[in-house]
């Protein structure tokens, strides 16, 4: 039937789409697919068009080809179903994402999470540069760079996070210090915090307390530092996080973020 | 005559949708016109898998490229 069509009136023009031949009719059930019958119709109902539109922005695609394409409704409703779930994951990362931080607004508002305010942290200049937060419940001080801010992230293991930026504190974190845990004993503290033998753990002593530290290399850069300082079970642990002042657009180099991080670790006092 | 190649403005549609999506693309293209047009279904399906080889391959030498 297609070829009796072409026949009848031959095209001006085969390989061009937007001619439409004044004699040239589709016959009512054909399946009006080729180069030469698409000239009949504008170029938004062509099935090339038409696939085109699926492909790049699905939306317009889907509805083109429900209101124009001559394929099977098999086929329309296969490619539908799968375009459509492909939705799914998309308002779920999207729920995610606007769910997460709308989580977190509602806690910092209930938990006080606010910039440079701290519930269980007393926190004091003591000259231009450094300030000193006193931790009520263990009796333990700490220094950092009175330029930068903080978070209380106000939880059991009275975690407090650094940042030398200004903007979105809570997401630009990069020196925390927490109370990591208690240990059963003093020898399973010591075991953990030796790193149980492996890795370059180096001991050293901050304030007489035994203490260890190590930095984290990956891919030949340096990613991560921590200290760990135990009083008797209690562990104490300073972590920073080399590889998001890249990240996080923090203009500092390797050398100034260590020599602020091993300051903040060996200010730390038994009160 | 019918015409079964993919030429001027179809084929160049053919080969943007599939750099778009070439799997999406060459499925769509295929069983679209496997029973009528046969030559373009398959000069479609043609192009869609030296597109998917070039956007691996591209893909391959990008990630060697930037392995630090």
């Amino acid at each position: 039937m297609e070829e009796s069509n072409l026949d009848k009136n031959p095209p001006v023009n085969n390989s061009s789409q937007n001619n439409i031949p004044q004699t040239q009719q589709p016959v009512e059930g054909q399946v009006v697919n080729n180069a030469s019958s698409s000239l009949s119709k504008p170029i938004w109902k062509t099935d090339v068009f038409i696939v085109l539109a699926i492909v790049v922005f699905w939306p317009i695609g889907l509805i083109l080809m429900w209101k124009y394409a001559s394929w099977r409704k098999l086929i329309k409703g296969l490619v539908s179903f799968f375009l459509l779930l492909g939705i799914i994951p998309l308002i779920l990362i999207w729920g995610l994402i606007f769910g997460i931080k709308g989580y977190q607004s509602i806690n910092n508002t209930l938990n006080l999470k606010v910039a440079n305010k701290s519930i269980k942290y007393k926190c004091e200049p003591i000259d231009s540069t450094w300030e000193k937060c006193l931790n009520s419940k263990y009796k333990i001080s700490f220094e950092y760079p009175l330029s930068w801010n903080y978070i209380d992230f106000n939880n059991q293991d009275e975690e407090i996070g650094f940042t030398p930026l200004a903007k979105d504190i809570r997401d630009n974190i990069v020196i925390y210090f927490s109370i990591y845990t208690i240990w059963e004993s003093e020898d399973k503290a010591r075991q953990f915090v030796d790193g149980f033998g492996i890795g370059n753990r180096q001991k050293i002593s901050i304030s007489g307390f035994y203490a260890t530290k190590e930095e984290l290399y990956y891919k030949n850069k340096l990613g991560k530092l921590f200290v760990a300082i135990l009083d008797g079970k209690k562990h104490y642990q300073f972590d920073a996080f080399v590889s998001k002042l890249k990240e996080k657009g923090i203009v500092m180099n390797d050398e100034e973020f260590k020599l602020i991080f091993y300051k903040m670790a060996n200010s730390f006092r038994k009160e | 005559m019918k015409n079964d190649n993919l030429q001027g403005n179809e084929k160049t549609v053919v080969w943007i949708a599939n750099i778009v999506n070439p799997v999406l693309a060459g499925f769509l293209f295929y069983y679209m016109w496997k029973k009528t047009f046969p030559n373009k279904a398959k000069q479609a399906n043609k192009i869609s898998f030296i597109v998917f080889g070039v956007e691996i391959i591209g893909y391959i030498i990008y990630k060697m490229a930037t392995k630090t």
